[in-house]
This record gives structure tokens, sequence and C-alpha cells, in this order.
């Protein structure tokens, strides 16, 4: 089962309003009406609104106060590890069903708070040294990936606006305009050079999924036929290859094994664009281009609803949003739909068969990956 | 562990000017932060002075300027 709210800043609504909204969707969707098993994912809740133990919190707020319930927090990473605690959990044979979901309220927080709050999921050594933000070393890394292959800003803007045309069109996206490349280059300085548009918006919102031991095969559930989180070096500066996401190369291919399918059976991927330039450079280290390819790739439409390889088919970070404990389960739910043919406006127009989901957490140094089969595949 | 001495000369990978600084920080902006590659290989993340740094072609060389209240900042190093 799944269920989400929709993206966007819910400023009268609270945390666990949003959560136990999503689950009952999930859980409604499911046709369960109970559960042994909760995972939470969340990433600022503590420093956002002094609430801590989302775990007990939560399951007493959906009405399930006994479950086995656990809190996960990986930066934005936090929705694909706690799904992947989720299916390690019934692959494990521990649990049955297990209702894992993510929560980001960040509407309530001052700008300042926001920029701050993200440098936890940095090595704070180096943050109080240099004053670097999370914004500054994605900007960093833009730079470098741009002087490296000899790209414009143009070519890296074009991710941002193939975006938004999936997100014109989906329902719980949070942005729902059109935009041209004029528009983002034009946007206002974040960290030069990342602009405005380069980058997602602030959001809140709540996603979930309901996962059941007794899979069937044929009453049109679609089952995780791979789950893996790996890391990388945490400081960007240190790693020996800066625009290397060794965390995502390296869950693709242990989530690759596991699946026993090759890259080219994948008909969609969701990818982590945080920024424009982390999408792009996700889909290199994950291995569907080489390095310094992707634009190109988006340029000539591969990555559109109709091309070879979609990407972000809901719009993704920059247009869906990013409730960044909660993104890595609304990444799941969209693949959920997009496998079901449940998709509508944004159904990808090849079959869906597998599709594949990568939430990161910092700069790459969390990735979880996901890989999901189809029904009747 | 021991104790090794950099060099203080190297060259800037990459760079970005803050101007959102996180909360330690505020009222400081702007203020620029860059990669840099010692002679030796080693990597660090330091402050750069002054904001007026520009994408160059050409590798660019930076010299450690100084250690202000436990910031390490460098500076452009014209040959």
């Amino acid at each position: 089962g799944i269920g989400y709210t929709e993206v966007g800043k819910h400023r009268d609504r609270t945390l666990e309003d949003l959560f136990v909204d999503a689950s009952r969707r999930a859980i409604e969707n499911a046709g369960v009406d109970s559960l042994d098993g909760l995972y939470v994912g969340n990433m600022l809740s503590v420093f956002s609104g002094n609430q801590g133990h989302l775990a007990p919190y939560l399951a007493t707020k959906l009405g399930f106060p006994g479950v086995h319930a656990v809190s996960i927090e990986s930066a934005c990473a936090s929705g694909g590890v706690a799904l992947a605690q989720g299916v390690m959990a019934i692959k494990s044979g521990l649990l049955d069903v297990v209702l894992v979901g993510g929560v980001e309220k960040m509407s309530g927080m001052k700008t300042v708070d926001v920029t701050w709050g993200l440098t936890f999921a940095e090595d704070l050594e180096h943050v109080k040294r240099t004053g670097v933000s999370f914004a500054g070393l994605n900007a960093m890394l833009a730079r470098l990936y741009m002087k490296t292959h000899g790209l414009r800003h143009e070519d890296i803007a074009r991710f941002s606006v193939q975006c938004h045309e999936n997100g014109l069109t989906a329902d719980h996206a949070q942005l729902k305009k059109r935009i041209t490349v004029e528009d983002a280059l034009s946007s206002p300085v974040v960290a030069d050079p990342l602009r405005l548009f380069d980058a997602c918006p602030m959001s809140d919102g709540a996603a979930a999924v309901l996962l059941q031991a007794d899979f069937d095969g044929t009453d049109g559930s679609v089952e995780t036929v791979a789950s893996s989180v790996a890391t990388q070096t945490m400081s960007l500066h240190e790693r020996k290859d800066m625009l290397c996401f060794k965390a995502s190369q390296r869950a693709v291919e242990r989530a690759q094994a596991q699946a026993g399918i090759t890259l080219e059976e994948i008909d969609f991927v969701e990818v982590h664009d945080a920024f424009n330039v982390t999408g792009l450079l996700s889909l290199e280290s994950m291995g569907f281009y080489s390095p310094g390819k992707s634009t190109y790739a988006v340029e000539k439409g591969e990555t559109s609803l109709d091309g070879t390889l979609p990407v972000n088919t809901f719009g993704g970070l920059k247009a869906r949003g990013h409730p960044v404990g909660a993104t890595g389960l609304y990444q799941a739910c969209e693949a959920v739909l997009q496998l079901r043919g449940e998709a509508g406006s944004n159904q990808i127009r090849r079959s869906a068969s597998y599709g594949m989901v990568q939430n990161v957490g910092g700069v790459d140094s969390t990735s979880a990956v996901h890989i999901l089969r189809g029904p009747g595949t | 562990m021991k104790q090794v001495e950099l060099p203080d000369t190297g060259r800037l990978i990459t760079y970005t000017v803050i101007r959102y600084p996180p909360a330690p920080f505020i009222g400081e902006e702007p203020y620029t932060v860059g990669v840099i590659e010692l002679d030796d290989g080693t990597r660090v993340l330091a402050n750069l002075r002054g904001t007026e740094w520009e994408d160059a072609d050409r590798e660019q060389r930076v010299v450690l300027h100084g250690n202000h209240n436990g910031r390490t900042v460098f500076r452009t190093f014209s040959e």
C-alpha cells in the first residue's frame, strides 16, 4: 500500500498530522487493519520542533502504540534508509506487516535555521572552521563538474526545467509551474554558481508504504527486489574523485547483484536532485551515463516521460519537493504508481517493469537504492 | 598519530561564495570557501581571501595568507 500528502508549505498542519494522514492512506490502500512494525524517517524534528523519539510518538498517534517501532535519521536519506530497514525486517522474517513512513515539517523554521540545520548532514568540524553551508558544498561540486566537462550553466539548468515539466501534471507536487532555462539562469544566486532554480524548495510532507511478507505475485503487488544502503567518505574535499558519487555507485552495484538484473532493464529512475547537479552526477555515478554525458541525454529528451530512461517522473526533489526525511518514501510511492500503471498523465510511455529509486544523505555520504518490480513481471 | 608540516602552497580545485551562512557565521557574509590541493597532495577545505574569485582555464595557484580566529585563509599566489 502507498499513501502520501501533497508536498508544500503546510503551515497549519503539525508533523504528526502529516504523518498520520499519509500512513492511514497507505494502510487503507493495502487493505490491512493492523501492523506489527513501524519505521519512521525524519531529519530535523529534534531541531525544528524539539520533538525526538518519533517511533513511539507516531506509533501512538497512529493508533498502534505496541508495535516494533524505530526512528531513523540519515540526513536527506532518512526516508530511503528507513525503507531499507523495513524491507530487511520483512525479508528476514522478523515482521509481517510493516509501515515505513517519512515526514518533515520545515515551514515553521526560519531560513537561517534551515540553513544551519542542513549543515548537520556534514562534518561539523569543517563547517565551524570555514563557515561552509550545505548549498556551498553543492555549489563547489557544480563549479568543478562544469569546469571538468566544459559544461555551461544552461546544461545543468535543463534538468530543473525537465523536472518542472513533469511536476505540471503531478497532483501531489509542490511546484506545478513551467520554468525556462532563462528563468533558471536569472534566478537569485544562492551560492555561486548555484541559483534558486538549481535548488529544490523547502517543503513539508509525509509519505508511507505498507510492506507485507506474504507476497503473492498475482494480486497486483509491487515487490522490492533489491535494497542497498551504502556510504562514502563523509567530507567532499577528502574524496579522491570529488565528482564520483561513490555511495550511490556502490549501492547500485549491490542492488543489481541482489536483483540479478542489469541497468538496461531499469525502465525509470527517481534520483536525488536536491540540486540539479546532484541529480546529474547521480545518473552518471550510478552508471546510466558516462561522466559529463548526462546533460546531453536530458537535452536530447532521453530522460523525459517518453524517453528511453525517464527520470524523476513526478518532478523529483525540484518540482515535487523535498520534505527532507520523507523524500525517500515519496520516491518509492511514485515508483509504485508507475509500476501499477496508476501514474495518470505522468505514466511513462514505455512499459514499466523495473524502477529504481535513489535517496541520498549529505553530498552522497549515504545512498539508499531500491529496485522495485511491477506485478506480473 | 604524528604531526607533519604541510606545505603552504597548492592549487585551487573549486570554490564558492557563501551568502547564506550557517548560524555561527551570520553577519560575516559574503565570504569565500574553497577546496585546495596542497603541493604534497593533501586536500583542505579553507577560506579564500576576498570574494572576487573568478573561474579560470589555467590552474589557480594559492598560498597560505594566514590563520585568523581559527580560520585558515589562502590567497592568490601570483608567480
